[in-house]
């Protein structure tokens, strides 16, 4: 499921550590930088400063002048620092006294000062520089001195100095380690950070949640409160509030509508009933007017029940019903019920046989499961041949419960119980007798599906109608 | 008894008010909640048939104002409302009773005599004073297992009566628990109906149940047989 608090965490979390990754190699790369800088002004200087004391005699030859005591580095105790120096043709001039009797490579250099890394003679990675230079003619200022042939030009030489770079390397790695184990402290942190951040700032959502769940259908004048909201939210807050206000009207609507619709047709049936009631009473010794107002009234009670039927299916069907979800002992309710339905029964020689357990408790709304047992029952007895037996079962699980009901019938065929559901769908076409409108079948899936129970039927050897209702326990 | 229907349908109330009478009621009618309100309150009756949803002033707020009123009139709620919640509403605003519409005329009948004994402190539709007994549903009276033949006033008056036996009832309660509205009364038709009772009284050797006291009213006084 898409969450905005995970994603923004997460975005920001990748964000901040790649922020910190750049940063820290940026870091790191440039102090390398600045440090291998120093490291190879250094040696340039250091090149220079002894290409200055290679000097060529008056009489051509060439001397190194290096003091070794004012020189201590390149001392063989030292080891950290190089020299050699060579005359163009190979041969060598002088080596530091670190090197021993070994040589600085050099490399096929062409253009100078030539920088680089090596591997000095030790074994360790150093760093060197190639400098060529002509070395500077010492001149003799002597004004007795005969005068003597020009020197010949100085030589071509080179130089290569050279140091060890492990300490810069270490130094160089150290960093490295700290940026790192900065960056991974950082970033941890920063993950934690912005966690307990963003679900700070994420606790209006919660809280605007919260709200709207305690917002019941039975109770829907209430509105979110817009003070003290953040301003991101409150056009949200702005809408939900429209949408209830709208609701609400749509909803107080339908109950009038309901209510007017129930009012305006229960009363004319109303008022038929009293009026066939009160005059068959007052002609008592008319038989004749007596029997028409008893039809009248008889009329009237069937009018009375297809309204109800009606209604009640209206209001099955406009939305979501509000079940009143208590603890009851469905055992007791269908006692009761096959109890009200003993006059209707024993009318038709109709046996009901119960096989029941003492108690069996489901959490469910009891209105709503008595409508369901009495229209069940209620049909079975109406629909059952004369003289038979309706039978009931109740068997319980641990998370269901369920009840069967089994009646003898005439005429069903197995195609029938595709339309039992159907409103006003009976199986005498021709609508000509009995009491029934079809509706029964319509009421007692809408009160299964109203408790998210499975209501089947079934047609058992063309004669025993089962109804099976499988109803959680909670 | 003397009841008060409230109801909007002219026929409904037609009705109604025909077979209460046939019962043994008088009934006075109201058509809006505002004259059923006016009715109520400046008149004792025994019982209150409210419809709910009435033109102008609904009948919860008829309801509400008369319990706010302090009138302890019985109250039956006669409605289209159907609904769980419309009945448990109705009766926690006070009501004491609810029938829905359509309904068996019988039963509203049964319920009004049951409304009415729980305020007069019966618990059955028999009133027995002595050897009095008055059935109320099938409207007769017997002494000593004699019958008593009585006209529909004569039995009002008497029931009136024995449901307030002990009591000192003047004249104009009477009158006004067991006459209707519309009825033209000459002024001492309630003392000829009690000379007329005293007569059939005496004829199953009753004797003088009913006694008078002077300047006050009537009192229904087993004890004295």
């Amino acid at each position: 499921m898409k969450s905005i608090k995970r994603d923004i965490t997460l975005s920001l979390i990748v964000a901040i550590t790649l922020l910190l990754a750049i940063s820290s190699f940026g870091l790191q790369k440039y102090l390398r930088h600045v440090l291998e800088q120093d490291l190879d002004d250094a040696l340039l200087k250091e090149a220079v400063s002894l290409s200055a004391v290679t000097m060529q005699e008056p009489d051509g030859q060439v001397e190194f002048e290096l003091n070794p005591e004012a020189t201590p580095h390149y001392l063989p105790s030292n080891e950290s620092h190089y020299y050699q120096v060579w005359y163009s043709s190979g041969d060598l001039l002088a080596r530091s006294p670190s090197l021993k009797d070994r040589d600085l490579p050099r490399g096929m250099v062409t253009s100078f000062p030539s920088l680089s890394d090596l591997t000095l003679p030790d074994g360790r990675v150093g760093r060197s520089v190639e400098l060529r230079f002509v070395p500077l003619l010492e001149r003799v200022h002597d004004a007795n001195a005969p005068a003597l042939s020009p020197p010949p030009a100085p030589p071509a030489m080179f130089i290569v100095v050279a140091r060890e770079r492990e300490s810069l390397n270490n130094t160089l790695a150290t960093i490295t380690s700290c940026l790192l184990g900065g960056t991974i402290f950082i970033a941890a942190s920063g993950a934690l950070v912005v966690f307990l951040v963003v679900t700070r700032g994420t606790r209006p959502l919660r809280r605007l949640a919260d709200h709207v769940d305690a917002i019941q259908p039975e109770v829907l004048s209430r509105r979110l409160v817009d003070d003290g909201q953040p301003a991101e939210l409150r056009p949200i807050v702005e809408k939900l509030n429209a949408m209830l206000e709208r609701v609400e009207t749509a909803m107080n609507r339908e109950r009038r509508f309901r209510a007017d619709a129930a009012h305006e047709l229960r009363t004319p049936v109303a008022e038929l009933r009293t009026l066939a009631e009160v005059f068959e009473s007052m002609h008592t010794d008319d038989p004749e007017t007596a029997m028409a107002f008893s039809d009248v009234k008889d009329i009237a009670i069937r009018m009375e029940s297809l309204i109800v039927a009606l209604l009640e299916l209206a209001r099955r069907e406009t939305g979501p019903p509000t079940l009143d979800l208590k603890s009851i002992d469905l055992c007791t309710i269908v006692r009761e019920v096959v109890k009200s339905l003993e006059h209707a029964a024993a009318a038709k020689t109709v046996v009901i046989k119960l096989d029941l357990l003492t108690t069996v408790v489901v959490n469910s709304d009891p209105v709503m499961i008595r409508a369901y047992v009495r229209n069940v029952l209620s049909n079975a007895v109406d629909h059952s041949t004369t003289g038979s037996t309706v039978q009931c079962t109740l068997e319980a699980s641990e998370t269901d419960v369920i009840l069967l009901t089994t009646n003898q019938c005439q005429g069903l065929k197995e195609d029938d119980l595709t339309h039992i559901g159907d409103p006003f769908w009976r199986k005498d076409e021709s609508r000509s007798g009995g009491q029934h409108f079809g509706l029964g079948g319509t009421l007692i899936n809408a009160y299964a599906h109203a408790l998210s129970a499975e209501h089947s039927v079934e047609l058992i050897n063309d004669n025993q109608f089962v109804t099976r209702l499988r109803l959680p326990v909670n | 008894m003397r009841i008060l229907i409230v109801e909007d349908s002219e026929k409904l109330q037609r009705y109604v008010g025909l077979g209460l009478s046939q019962a043994g009621f008088s009934t006075d009618a109201a058509r809006n909640g505002a004259e059923g309100l006016r009715l109520a309150t400046e008149n004792d009756y025994d019982a209150i048939i409210l419809d709910l949803m009435l033109p102008g002033l609904d009948g919860l707020t008829v309801l509400d104002r008369l319990r706010k009123a302090g009138r302890d009139t019985p109250i039956l709620v006669l409605t289209a409302k159907d609904t769980v919640e419309d009945r448990v509403h109705g009766l926690q605003q006070g009501a004491d009773d609810y029938l829905v519409k359509p309904f068996a005329f019988e039963e509203l009948t049964a319920r009004l005599h049951a409304i009415i004994r729980r305020r007069y402190g019966r618990d059955s539709s028999l009133i027995t004073c002595g050897d009095l007994t008055i059935d109320t549903t099938a409207c007769a009276a017997t002494w000593a297992g004699k019958s008593i033949d009585l006209t529909r006033r004569e039995y009002l008056l008497l029931q009136y009566l024995a449901s307030r036996v002990g009591d000192v009832v003047t004249r104009t309660t009477i009158e006004e628990h067991i006459y209707d509205q519309n009825a033209t009364l000459m002024s001492n038709v309630v003392d000829s109906t009690i000379c007329a009772l005293r007569r059939k009284f005496d004829a199953v050797g009753a004797g003088s149940i009913i006694q008078t006291r002077r300047g006050l009213g009537y009192t229904l006084q087993p004890e004295a047989v």
